[in-house]
């Protein structure tokens, strides 16, 4: 069996200040996935995706990148392999053309510049940025922004992608646009970490779910199961989505609340309503 | 330290300042350079900051006392008795040489360490009221605090930024200086730019505020001269003047 | 009710743009009420908001034609420090509006800058500390507040100046789910108690529906739509269109009419739907039963 993607083995890490945000946490991802990770803001979540993308070392525990610990790796083999989309495009955003800019992970990694051009021009199909290639990027429209800064970390091609709180500060069509990118990229066999607030699209789009509190794992399994724990949403701060209130409000009717999705509620009760 | 009215940590920073300035032959004697120093260092740990700023003054004075060794001998007078030899380096001091390096360094050293105290010492706000109490327009006043304000934000900005672009790949720690100096263009476009933006944000919430409508502007906390500030001015001064005194007698007799 | 906040056919161009970034906008907002505005990014609601306080185009230069008046006061010629008194704006991100090093400074500062008297920057430095649940955090930095203390903030400052209207310019946006729920209900709270007016701009709609007044939907510097919500929702909202996301109860109804089921109405709350949703098994029901 091949090596999972990312193991994360009893890991823990205290910021220089004496936080310690990652307090021994184990888990794994495998190829494939679509990980939502949930929680407040401090529970650890943006922590523990800069200790699987190597830009932090655990104190405690180990990372392994395909099987070779992640202190081994230099970061061009990082880079390669775990993409990491920041929040704000802004904070990447430097060339003075659309091209160097996705360019620029390509190039780092030493790549020849005919593959370069060639994975510039996929990256932009895949987010769908019909801009020209010397288009200066700064110009460009927030969501064409994000756009840029997703297809410059998806041109070297990572394995696996994390993105940190993607949909935050955008409106919801964009947010679904985003969505659609990341399902193609999933298609093409690359996995997905998500760190968002938003349990719609988590509920939507992930098949998996993680919930962090105070540096801990307190919740690990697909969103069917994650997603209606009451009690666990609680106390990660967070609140079921109207779907499953309103599944177990008519739980008389023969709704079970394990519903998340809109489309299964409407299709059970299609289902109810028929057989009357 | 903390209670006194920055007012009067002010004028002390000046005072120490203008001390420092004056120029004279006293500067031979590095004891009147030495009592200022000491007394800024005092002022400094009395008033218990975080060790941060004693390892800081600390690192400073090793700094500026070596590169003083190396620039004053130059311009110091001619003559006098040789007293230091450094074994390796085969430098040689006078006591002249050697007594006004340590002299200017003290000199330097201490306006700085007054005014690391004056600002470790002073909250922000008090500070602000007190250069609008003398009578510095109070636009010109708030920009130090904002500094301070915003120091921490844009250290973040920028540590985010250097994550962002080392996990495009961007290695900072390789390659010679002018590929190194290609790459902070990396850090530095998106960090002006978040700045340029920021600075927008910050001006509109400024003007939302009602900064820099009227010329006047109210105090909810007003400080207070107490007579203990006064008697920290007089003390304060008079361990300088007689420390002039001290070294410039030999010189007039 | 007076009219607190009225604009006639505003056009608002950036300069340097070519496009308008608002056109012929036309809008009254009535004292007391809760109006929610929201659209796609880029519709035009941060510049509305902006030229309503007149930081457009005071501060941020702009072309602009029609007028803004604020409790008959005009947003061009009146002074900010008369406006601010009646019309206080929060901005979305939590940062760059703190600009003092202390809560309590925070709140003194819009007070000190229009010249209070002292003892009455005091008295209601206390009083909005209170409210918005800050009190005992006097001596704290912003820096050192969590995104939602943050935001509790800046409106605290804005609260100071006892204004009669408040606009929140997508105030939840950077928020977590437990600061969104801190300062949805520090907003619903100044709404009820309070009954100061509130302007909020949000893309997150569903914790508004039950709550607002008037919803004004934009989109390419226009208004398109305005209502209560239960209208709104009432058609089909065109997600792709107007950028926000109705609440899951109406998007559940829409897909139902679409695969044939009979409802009364949209619901637009958790409380409705059940009860639409429960009537119309019933009747199912029942009128199997009566087969």
């Amino acid at each position: 069996m091949a090596n999972p993607l990312v193991e994360v083995i009893n890991v823990s890490y205290t910021y220089p200040g004496g936080i310690k945000a990652i307090n021994g946490i184990t888990m794994t991802v495998e190829q494939g996935e679509f990980i939502a990770l949930l929680g407040q803001n401090g529970s650890g979540k943006t922590t523990l995706a800069k200790l699987m993308s190597g830009l932090l070392k655990p104190d405690e525990g180990m990372v392994l990148i395909k099987g070779k610990d992640i202190k081994d790796l230099t970061v061009s083999e990082r880079a390669s392999i775990v993409g990491y989309v920041f929040q704000n495009p802004e904070h990447q955003i430097f060339a003075s053309t659309l091209y160097d800019e996705i360019a620029f992970g390509p190039r780092n990694l030493g790549l020849p510049e005919e593959e370069v051009k060639r994975r510039v021009d996929e990256a932009l199909k895949i987010v769908d940025l019909d801009k020209p290639l010397n288009a200066f990027p700064h110009l460009l429209s927030v969501g064409e922004k994000h756009r840029v800064a997703i297809a410059s970390v998806i041109a070297m091609k990572p394995e696996f992608l994390i993105l940190d709180e993607p949909t935050t500060g955008i409106d919801f069509k964009r947010s679904l646009q985003l969505m659609r990118i990341l399902l193609k990229y999933r298609e093409n066999g690359g996995s997905i970490m998500m760190i968002t607030h938003d349990l719609y699209l988590a509920a939507e789009f992930a098949n998996r779910v993680i919930i962090l509190k105070d540096g801990i794992k307190i919740a690990d399994g697909p969103p069917e199961k994650v997603l209606v724990n009451e009690e666990l949403l609680t106390e990660a701060g967070l609140a079921p989505l109207q779907v499953t209130l309103l599944a177990d409000k008519l739980r008389d009717y023969g709704f079970s609340k394990n519903i998340i999705k809109t489309m299964d509620f409407v299709e059970k009760f299609i289902d109810v309503h028929r057989r009357k | 330290m903390h209670k006194l009215d920055p007012r009067a940590k002010i004028i002390w920073a000046v005072v120490v300042l203008a001390f420092s300035i004056y120029n004279g032959n006293y500067l031979l004697s590095p004891i009147y350079g030495a009592v200022i120093y000491a007394s800024v260092i005092i002022a400094l740990i009395i008033s218990r900051p975080p060790a941060f700023w004693l390892k800081l003054v600390g690192i400073l004075t090793v700094v500026v006392l070596f590169f003083s060794l190396i620039f004053w001998p130059a311009s110091a007078p001619r003559g006098g008795v040789p007293i230091l030899t450094i074994p390796i380096l085969g430098w040689s001091y006078t006591d002249l040489v050697l007594n006004l390096a340590l002299s200017k360094a003290f000199l330097v050293l201490s306006p700085i360490i007054a005014v690391i105290t004056m600002l470790t010492t002073s909250k922000p706000g008090d500070l602000f009221q007190a250069l609008v109490r003398c009578k510095v327009p109070y636009k010109i006043a708030y920009i130090p605090i904002l500094a301070l304000r915003f120091l921490p934000t844009i250290i973040n900005e920028v540590k985010l930024i250097i994550d962002a672009q080392e996990s495009r790949a961007l290695n900072l720690r390789k390659g010679n200086l002018p590929s190194r100096l290609r790459k902070y263009v990396t850090i530095f476009t998106p960090l002006m730019i978040r700045m340029m933006k920021s600075a927008i944000e910050l001006g509109v919430a400024l003007d939302s505020k009602g900064f820099g409508l009227s010329c006047q502007r109210t105090f909810s906390k007003n400080l207070r001269w107490e007579f203990r500030d006064t008697l920290f001015l007089i003390f304060g001064g008079l361990i300088y003047v007689l420390g002039l005194i001290f070294c410039i007698m030999p010189f007039v007799r | 009710m007076a009219a607190a906040i009225e604009i006639k056919n505003l056009w608002v161009r950036y300069r340097g743009e070519e496009d308008y970034a608002l056109r012929d906008v036309s809008l009254e907002i009535k004292e007391g009420e809760f109006v929610l505005l929201t659209g796609p990014s880029g519709c035009g609601k941060t510049t509305l908001c902006y030229t309503i306080v007149g930081i457009v185009p005071r501060v941020i230069k702009a072309e602009v034609k029609g007028s803004v008046s604020v409790f008959g006061l005009d947003s061009f010629k009146t002074s900010p420090a008369e406006l601010s008194q009646y019309i206080g704006i929060v901005f979305q991100n939590p940062e760059m509006q703190l600009v003092t090093s202390s809560v309590y400074d925070e709140v003194a500062f819009s007070l000190e800058n229009l010249g209070f008297p002292p003892e009455e920057i005091r008295r209601r430095i206390r009083e909005v500390l209170d409210i918005v649940g800050l009190k005992g955090l006097e001596d704290r930095s912003p820096a050192s507040l969590s995104g939602g203390q943050k935001q509790a903030l800046a409106i605290a400052s804005v609260l100071a100046l006892r204004p009669k209207i408040i606009i929140l310019d997508e105030p939840t946006s950077q928020l977590d789910p437990q600061g969104t729920r801190r300062i949805t209900d520090l907003i619903l709270k100044l709404k009820k108690d309070f009954k100061v007016s509130i302007l909020a701009v949000e893309h997150k709609v569903e914790w508004a529906v039950n709550h607002v007044d008037r919803m004004i939907v934009m989109d390419n510097g226009m208004i398109k739509m305005q209502g209560r919500p239960a209208e709104i929702f009432s058609k089909k909202i065109d997600v792709e269109r107007y950028g926000f996301r109705p609440p899951q109860v109406s998007e559940i109804a829409y897909k139902l009419l679409e695969r044939g089921v009979i409802l009364p109405s949209i619901p637009i709350s958790l409380k409705d739907a059940y009860e639409i949703f429960r009537r119309v098994l019933e009747d199912g029901k029942s009128a199997c039963r009566s087969n």
